[in-house]
């Protein structure tokens, strides 16, 4: 690969970045990283903006550690876009590296833990430690709700006691209690639905009143 | 308003002996309380989500439903309500409106015509909640405090406690708080913990409308007597020394030091770590 100076081209760069992240056992299942992905984290201000742009855009080769480190903490951290942009202000590229080659673990915590700390750096490992309270200067309550709207949309429900899967299309989940759910094939009228939830609660009431 | 924060730290022991390692414990007492003369109550930004689901059929959806007729009786046209009912849908009876009897006619009858309905997306309604609340905190610059009714057993959206717990902590910080209320006997308290645990509220457990009645009023209460918001405890020590937090509040460690976000105290009340 010519790095030209250790730059690379927008597509050596996604490459490369794709080669480092097959490497990473966690994330064998997750899809390639794409060149729209990286202009979308461009533009959210994960990765800095370069001064040059289309075909001719080279970049440094320290951004493909970093794409592979944004997507680590996206899939097995669950960090929002808000926390991830805290997160690359605060680590250097160096630790970077190490954590996408395995050299170097990371941890989510919800509370700052002294003794795990001391433990790490007994084993000379560099600690990333995150908390909660990342991301809270640079956002407005409304602004990270708007961040993070897409985690709150509604997925298929997970219970499947029946043969018939929630998410299958056409059927609808029209009542559901702690023993009993009744699943309908759309479409659903409003009428339909309320007798399905009297049904629903008929139902469940037999079952209370046959358990011990 | 003007607001007094007294701080008391007591050691268990007041002596380290030389040449050894030892172990002490601080207890910090965090007091809050107004002025003489300041303004004594601060109109409040309620959102209340009430657990539709299937599993809340009978007693449990009416003595939700009872409780926020009972919130809404007691609000004045200073505070903000926001009313949120969700199964596997969200449903907004009432945004943040200023409360008026226009409005608390409008949510009492809506909330009177509620059924049980589908799955428990219990995330979804939190986030319809919060961002109503959310709303508001931008408009007016008023905290937030968001109070889920539920039984649990959330089984779509969000429902390891986790990160659900990390989003409601983030909001926290935001100025927008949670708790919640386990309805019925056997509520789970998996979701429900994390996002009391995490939002800087309680987790309360009831079985009687007139209890769901009074642990709202008494959240109302609270919110109502927060004397200071985004209270942060910095905490540094010398080299040598290793500390130990034995509470769950959220913290930023770096080295030497520790920034401990106690997030709203209330008047005269006192949060206490060791």
């Amino acid at each position: 690969m010519d790095t030209n100076n250790d730059l690379l081209t927008l597509s050596e760069l996604i490459e490369q970045a794709n080669a480092l992240l097959e490497r990473v056992p966690a994330l064998a299942s997750t899809s390639p990283i794409e060149e729209r992905t990286l202009r979308y984290w461009v533009q959210e201000g994960l990765l800095p903006r370069l001064g040059t742009r289309g075909p001719g855009s080279h970049y440094p080769q320290s951004f493909a550690y970093r794409l592979v480190f944004i997507r680590m903490l996206q899939k097995l951290q669950a960090l929002t876009l808000v926390h991830i942009r805290d997160v690359l202000a605060r680590v250097e590229e160096r630790t970077v590296k190490r954590v996408v080659e395995g050299k170097e673990g990371m941890r989510v915590s919800t509370k700052f833990d002294a003794d795990e700390i001391g433990k790490h750096r007994a084993r000379g490992e560099e600690v990333l430690m995150l908390e909660p309270g990342l991301g809270a200067e640079s956002a407005s309550a409304k602004d990270y709700l708007g961040s993070v709207s897409g985690q709150f949309r509604s997925t298929p429900a997970k219970s499947a006691r029946s043969p018939v899967s929630a998410s299958a299309p056409g059927w609808l989940v029209a009542w559901q209690g702690d023993d009993v759910e009744i699943r309908v094939r759309r479409p659903v009228s409003t009428t339909l639905r309320e007798r399905m939830r009297l049904a629903g609660e008929l139902l469940q009431s037999m079952f209370e009143e046959k358990k011990p | 308003m003007t607001t007094c924060i007294d701080f008391k730290l007591q050691w268990d022991l007041d002596r380290v002996p030389a040449g050894q390692s030892c172990t002490r414990g601080l207890l910090i007492d965090v007091n809050a309380g107004l002025a003489p003369g300041a303004e004594e109550r601060l109109p409040v930004n309620l959102a209340l989500v009430l657990d539709r689901s299937g599993s809340m059929a009978g007693r449990r959806l009416g003595a939700a439903v009872a409780g926020t007729l009972g919130v809404l009786n007691s609000l004045t046209e200073s505070d903000r309500l926001s009313v949120v009912a969700f199964d596997d849908d969200v449903t907004s009876l009432s945004r943040g409106q200023p409360m008026n009897d226009n409005i608390r006619q409008q949510v009492a009858g809506a909330l009177n015509v509620l059924r049980t309905g589908g799955t428990t997306d219990l995330s979804r309604g939190w986030y319809e909640g919060a961002s109503s609340a959310a709303d508001v905190l931008g408009s007016t610059g008023r905290r937030g405090h968001v109070v889920v009714l539920s039984d649990g057993k959330a089984n779509r959206g969000i429902t390891d406690p986790e990160p659900l717990g990390r989003h409601v902590a983030a909001l926290a910080q935001r100025g927008v708080t949670s708790s919640a209320v386990g309805i019925g006997p056997d509520y789970s308290p998996l979701q429900l913990d994390a996002i009391a645990e995490h939002g800087g509220g309680r987790l309360h457990h009831c079985d009687l409308p007139s209890d769901i009645v009074d642990v709202i009023l008494g959240e109302l209460g609270e919110v109502r007597e927060i004397a200071a918001t985004d209270v942060e405890l910095l905490l540094r020590w010398p080299h040598g020394v290793t500390l130990k937090l034995l509470n769950d509040f959220p913290s930023i460690a770096r080295e030497g030091e520790v920034r401990i976000q106690l997030g709203g105290l209330q008047t005269m009340s006192r949060s206490r770590r060791f």
